[in-house]
């Protein structure tokens, strides 16, 4: 009990430590990359998120909207809309020679959730009779795994980029009585190079982010 | 500034291969064809008919004074049950069938392909002898 006790005094004292010295940052970010990938397809990315920075600690939490449209699948026109949360903490292990505790490379682990509907129409042309339109609709609710490496740099006073990779483990089963899920909002695409109906639990994914500080 | 641009020279080289890759040409060449299915109906003996046709909205004659033995006719796909109408110069006689059009991924390359299944011969048929083998009707 006493020592239970004085863990979490030298914790709080770790915070009013750092709060003295001001070594607390905010950042509201906005994640450039796959916006900027997904809009030459005309469709929409958008993942606002907040990360707090302590010295050699991050800790992000990110809310993002996607409606996705795409030509994965051949002569179907293929939309995903979705909303996905994620939640992540980094540890940084080097700087780089940087003052800044900021800057330097981080890795962390995370967890979220995606929620979200593929739509997928597909035509048959009827030459004798009319032609046959079929809805195929899946939706899923998938909880997701994460690790990630980024790289982040502070640019000016307020402004400050980061570059990332993420692995996601996908740790609910796919719910795709029609197609495989292609797309997870908020993970990565599934299968990318992949020409079968069977899908990974594991995606990919790539991120950049300019973050502004707010505090 | 430099920094900023080493960056991105090296991490937006994942999103142009990965857009090379989605743009890549691709032949489907091998893929199933993707049109309205059809049955073939098989005659044993050689019989004539002013016309055949389906029943839809609109009359549309698929095959007229004809004799020969096999027919192919178009299934409907929006539809569980396609009825044939042989007129021929005596008698006219009817052609039901029942059946699930099922659309399924063939793959990415080749997207979506429909499929007749479960097919059976319907009630309004008329023909005495008739037999269901394959996928082909074979009336004798």
């Amino acid at each position: 009990m006493k020592k239970a006790l004085v863990i979490i005094l030298l914790f709080y004292q770790h915070i009013l430590l750092g709060q003295e010295q001001d070594k607390t940052s905010v950042y509201a970010n906005l994640e450039v990359g796959k916006a900027f990938a997904w809009v030459t397809e005309g469709s929409i990315y958008f993942a606002p998120n907040v990360t707090i920075y302590r010295p050699g600690f991050s800790a992000t939490l990110l809310v993002g909207w996607v409606n996705i449209d795409s030509e994965i699948y051949q002569e179907m026109l293929y939309s995903n809309i979705g909303y996905f949360t994620k939640m992540s903490a980094s540890l940084r292990l080097a700087s780089f020679g940087s003052t800044n505790y900021v800057d330097g490379l981080y890795v962390g682990f995370g967890m979220g959730v995606s929620d979200f509907d593929e739509e997928g129409s597909v035509t048959f042309e009827g030459n004798y009779f009319d032609d046959y339109q079929v809805e195929l609709t899946q939706s899923n609710r998938l909880l997701m795994f994460s690790y990630t490496t980024s790289v982040r740099t502070t640019l000016t006073k307020k402004w400050m980029f980061t570059a990332g990779l993420e692995l996601s483990y996908i740790a609910t089963e796919y719910d795709q009585p029609h197609y495989p899920v292609y797309y997870v909002p908020g993970s990565g695409i599934v299968n990318l190079f992949g020409d079968s109906a069977d899908n990974e639990s594991v995606t990919f994914s790539f991120s950049l982010t300019f973050g502004y500080k707010i505090k | 500034m430099k920094k900023l641009q080493s960056y991105w020279s090296v991490l937006l080289a994942p999103i142009i291969l990965v857009k090379l890759i989605s743009l890549s040409g691709c032949t489907w060449d091998d893929c199933a064809f993707k049109s309205e299915p059809e049955l073939s109906v098989v005659f044993e003996n050689t019989r004539t008919f002013i016309e055949v046709y389906a029943i839809k909205q609109d009359l549309d004659v698929i095959y007229s004074n004809t004799s020969q033995l096999v027919y192919i006719l178009p299934v409907n796909m929006n539809n569980t049950e396609s009825v044939y109408i042989f007129r021929g110069d005596q008698r006219i006689d009817t052609l039901e069938i029942n059946y699930n059009f099922d659309v399924t991924l063939e793959s990415k390359r080749c997207g979506f392909t429909g499929e007749v299944n479960e097919l059976s011969i319907g009630n309004s048929t008329t023909f005495a002898s008739l037999i269901l083998e394959d996928g082909t009707i074979r009336i004798e």
